[in-house]
């Protein structure tokens, strides 16, 4: 397929229409807990707009109605116009706005302070725009694993279904598609989906401006971070510093400039998922409640371990449903370690209906979808350390967090019951290091490869989190 | 409010002379450990030095004008020499200047030199041979945007051990019109300047984008040195020590003030990144700027896959996604097999090891064999490609030239009877 020309329009279209329409959504189902602001709204809202898009797609494949942008477009843009009509009709019902933070005025060192913030970011932001634009599709996942399955399905028209290689050779037509990475042809179709939006709204796949969206996924989580932090009583300067920090990490920046890649967007749908699950803990309204669990399911549709980052999102909320005393949770916790020990020692062994094989025994652990893994201590934390104190990726992360950890214990904040949020962070940390330290993944964590793209999944959380309970901000009350 | 200025102010100078007090403080503290690190010169000593070496302790200095150009064409201007002319080879121009001689490793751990060479897409490497592998030739990236002269610690590089017989700059220029003028190279004893200079020269030595920089970002353009991060880290921990002390001494600690330096640290080593970013972004557009798509892809990288398989499918694949087989040597993930897969969208590509296993190829089906494979071989007499397994197929060709071969299946294959 020879590159067609750019449809500038469209490409506006593609990216301003799903943010628009799935900001008036977010807004509207906020809207009754009356506890958001602008910054919140359009940062959740473009993730719900985009992954509202993806739906549009597999509906109308679905339906077998062949791909056209324009009446995606009008749908999507009718949902967003029933979502803003819904709220002009309720503009009077009484709802107040929560004062969203602190109402004192900035010092000038302080607006100082902001402003120079943002013109690093600025700066930052119109290099790696324009980096992005000049360079066609360079990472290798990107052109092997996600980028095919969208230019595949521009072509025909409608999602045609990807196989192993084993079943396409045994197939007997031309219908099936394969790629060539063994296991990508199973991966979550969400991110191609995201590229297929975006082509169908340019008019070709071969353009830069097809992965405009993985340079805006980082800035609107940082919008939607920084609308939490504020919500939640955290000072201007100190909800701008960790939007600073999370947006200027080269490795965030690679992987919005080098873009193509899932990582990115697995790690703003867990973050997004952590916000939510903080202001549903602390105000309980069922709007954060549904935003929660909708990021849940996004989880669940960028990657394959995104899976286990919707359960630990889950079991966080779980968690605050239940609100136990913390003797009985360290009880249970105690409980359920002796449990998992026995079960590795006696052997079990089910299958449950759509989610396949499950076993546990000694070494050996089969996770129905996610794989099989044979369990064994394996020596990353070396490499850890070099990435996270040696190589830049982080930045000074890898300092700045212990210091932190140990502030915050002097001024006795780790001594009090964990926060959901912060427990939901800790799991997931514990999570992708584990994977490294004691599955067959270990070989990844050496060579890099996996390494640092797993860690990333749940940065933009910790980020948010530190900021929360940052013992020179306003910390909230529990 | 003015007493509150004011603190801010107090705090903000006290600040200022922690970072610059610790930065001053690293400096000495690393020159006294780079004076505990050094060499033992007496077991230097033992070994045999060569005439071109020098005299011992003294540097070695080669003017770019004593360089042979073996790769491309150099003119000698004053004592310098000029790259202009290079040998193309696969998207990029290479020349190669290099001296024979004989040197000990262990003498001389650092390299200064002054090329210049700030041309985005040009990129100069330092290359040498040793006696213990003479055909195999080491090489490492220079910066060549310092502009100024510039030094390469060459201690700890892979390769710089024992004598070395030939030392050399290799340029690739992505344009050949781009030229690199070549002052001098000075291979010079330990000396705590210019283990510096070499850290400096290393942090902002633009690197360019690799297949691994989306897994990891090294923040240096060689293996050996120290990185940044810890050096940042170290000195913004040197300056809340200080910044500690100082609070110390007016009995009053401000936590702000250490909020403040892990920030500026942070920033410090952002501002580095941006450096890096810019350089990249100025690489960019050199290369891709007022292109269009097709003709970035004939910029990039993977030019040769990409203008092979647009050949391919326009003169010999149908509009209409048709089943491709792609056949290469590589097993594993192997780049140029993987990027025509990708060009060759959307048709229906199988792309695993030396074809089909099962052999069910059909009448119509593409078999893109790629330049070097060695399984499967046409047999032109029959007209059949043939598998090392057994395997025939009668296939037509359709293209055939350095970069692959383009078959078509006639009809569905049969098991050779006996292998």
């Amino acid at each position: 397929m020879i590159a067609q020309p750019l449809d500038v329009f469209g490409l506006l279209l593609s990216l301003l229409l799903p943010w628009a329409a799935g900001s008036l959504l977010v807004r509207a189902l906020l809207l009754p807990s009356a506890r958001y602001n602008w910054t919140l709204v359009l940062g959740h809202g473009f993730f719900v707009g985009l992954f509202l898009a993806t739906l549009l797609l597999r509906a109308w494949s679905a339906l077998g109605i062949h791909f056209e942008f324009m009446p995606m477009a009008l749908v999507l843009a009718g949902l967003g116009v029933a979502a803003g009509g819904w709220q002009i009709a309720r503009r009077d019902s009484g709802v107040r706005l929560a004062r969203t933070a602190t109402a004192t005025a900035l010092s000038v060192w302080q607006l100082a302070y902001v402003a120079v913030l943002l013109g690093l970011l600025l700066l930052r932001y119109a290099t790696l725009l324009e980096e992005l634009l000049l360079r066609p599709l360079y990472a290798w996942d990107a052109w092997m694993n996600w980028a095919p399955k969208a230019i595949v399905w521009l072509a025909h028209g409608s999602m045609v279904a990807y196989v192993s290689p084993e079943q396409w050779a045994e197939q007997a037509g031309a219908a099936l598609y394969t790629l060539g990475n063994k296991q990508a042809w199973d991966y979550p179709v969400t991110v191609p989906l995201f590229q297929l939006w975006s082509m169908l709204g340019i008019g070709t796949w071969d353009h830069s401006a097809v992965y405009l969206p993985w340079l805006l996924a980082p800035l609107c989580l940082a919008l939607a971070i920084f609308g939490h932090l504020r919500l939640a009583g955290v000072s201007l300067p100190l909800a701008v510093t960790c939007c600073y920090l999370l947006l200027s990490m080269p490795y965030v920046n690679v992987h919005a400039v080098l873009a193509g890649y899932a990582d990115l967007w697995q790690a703003a749908v867990f973050g997004l998922g952590v916000c939510a699950l903080y202001e549903w803990r602390r105000h309980r309204h069922w709007s954060y409640a549904v935003l929660w669990v909708l990021m849940a399911l996004l989880c669940t549709q960028m990657k394959v371990p995104g899976t286990v980052l919707a359960l630990i999102l889950l079991a966080s909320g779980i968690r605050t449903l239940l609100n136990l005393a913390w003797q009985l949770e360290l009880g249970l916790l105690i409980a359920g370690a002796i449990l998992l020990t026995a079960l590795s020692w006696v052997g079990v062994a089910f299958t449950l209906p759509y989610l396949g094989d499950f076993a546990f025994h000694g070494g050996y652990l089969e996770l129905g979808g996610l794989g099989d893994f044979k369990l064994a201590y394996h020596p990353v934390a070396g490499t850890l350390v070099e990435s996270f104190a040696w190589m830049i990726n982080w930045n000074l992360l890898g300092y700045l967090l212990p210091l932190f950890l140990v502030f915050c214990a002097l001024r006795g904040q780790l001594l009090k019951p964990v926060a959901t949020e912060v427990l939901a962070v800790a799991v997931a940390l514990v999570f992708v290091v584990s994977v490294f330290l004691f599955t067959g993944y270990y070989t990844q964590a050496l060579n890099f490869v996996a390494l640092n793209r797993a860690v990333l999944y749940p940065v933009p959380a910790l980020l948010f989190v530190c900021f929360l309970h940052f013992p020179l901000g306003k910390p909230p009350r529990d | 409010m003015e007493a509150t200025g004011r603190q801010t102010w107090r705090v903000a100078a006290e600040v200022v002379a922690s970072t610059v007090l610790a930065a001053g403080v690293l400096l000495a503290l690393w020159v006294g450990f780079y004076d505990l690190t050094l060499p033992d010169e007496s077991a230097d000593a033992a070994q045999p030095v060569a005439t071109t070496d020098g005299e011992a302790g003294a540097p070695l200095d080669i003017a770019g004008r004593q360089l042979k150009v073996v790769i491309g064409r150099g003119i000698v201007r004053d004592d310098s020499l000029l790259i202009n002319g290079y040998e193309f080879y696969a998207i990029d121009h290479n020349a190669v200047a290099i001296r024979r001689g004989s040197l000990q490793a262990a003498r001389f751990p650092y390299l200064e030199y002054a090329i210049d060479g700030t041309n985005p897409g040009l990129s100069v490497n330092f290359s040498w041979r040793s006696t213990s592998d003479p055909r195999r030739v080491y090489s490492q990236a220079l910066n060549a945007r310092a502009g100024s002269p510039a030094v390469l610690q060459l201690q700890g590089l892979e390769g710089w051990q024992g004598t070395i017989i030939e030392v050399g700059i290799h340029v690739v220029a992505h344009d050949p019109r781009q030229s690199a003028l070549i002052e001098h190279l000075r291979f010079a004893p330990a000396d705590w300047r210019l283990a510096l200079a070499s850290q400096l020269t290393a942090w902002t030595a633009f690197r360019g984008w690799n297949q691994r920089s989306i897994n990891f970002l090294l923040g240096k353009n060689a293996e050996n040195g120290l990185s940044p991060l810890p050096v940042i880290a170290a000195w913004a921990a040197l300056s809340a020590l200080v910044f500690c002390w100082v609070g110390w001494l007016r009995g009053r600690q401000r936590p702000a003030g250490y909020a403040v330096i892990a920030l500026l640290a942070w920033m410090a080593m952002d501002l580095l990144w941006q450096f890096e970013l810019n350089a990249q972004v100025r690489d960019s557009r050199f290369r891709f700027a007022d292109k269009s798509m097709q003709e970035r892809h004939e910029a990039d990288l993977d030019a040769w896959v990409y203008r092979y398989v647009m050949r391919l499918k326009s003169e010999f694949l149908p509009a209409e996604p048709a089943r491709v087989i792609v056949i290469h040597d590589a097993r594993k993930h192997h780049y140029d097999r993987l990027k025509a897969q990708y060009y060759l969208l959307p048709h229906n590509v199988y792309n695993f090891d030396s074809g089909l296993e099962n052999g069910a190829y059909l009448p119509g089906d593409y078999i893109l064999v790629m330049r070097g494979a060695s399984n499967p071989v046409l047999d032109s007499g029959s007209q059949q490609l043939v598998w090392d397994d057994g395997l025939r197929v009668s296939v037509r060709v359709l293209d055939s030239e350095v970069r692959g071969a383009l078959y078509q299946v006639l009809e569905a294959p049969a098991r050779a009877a006996a292998l």
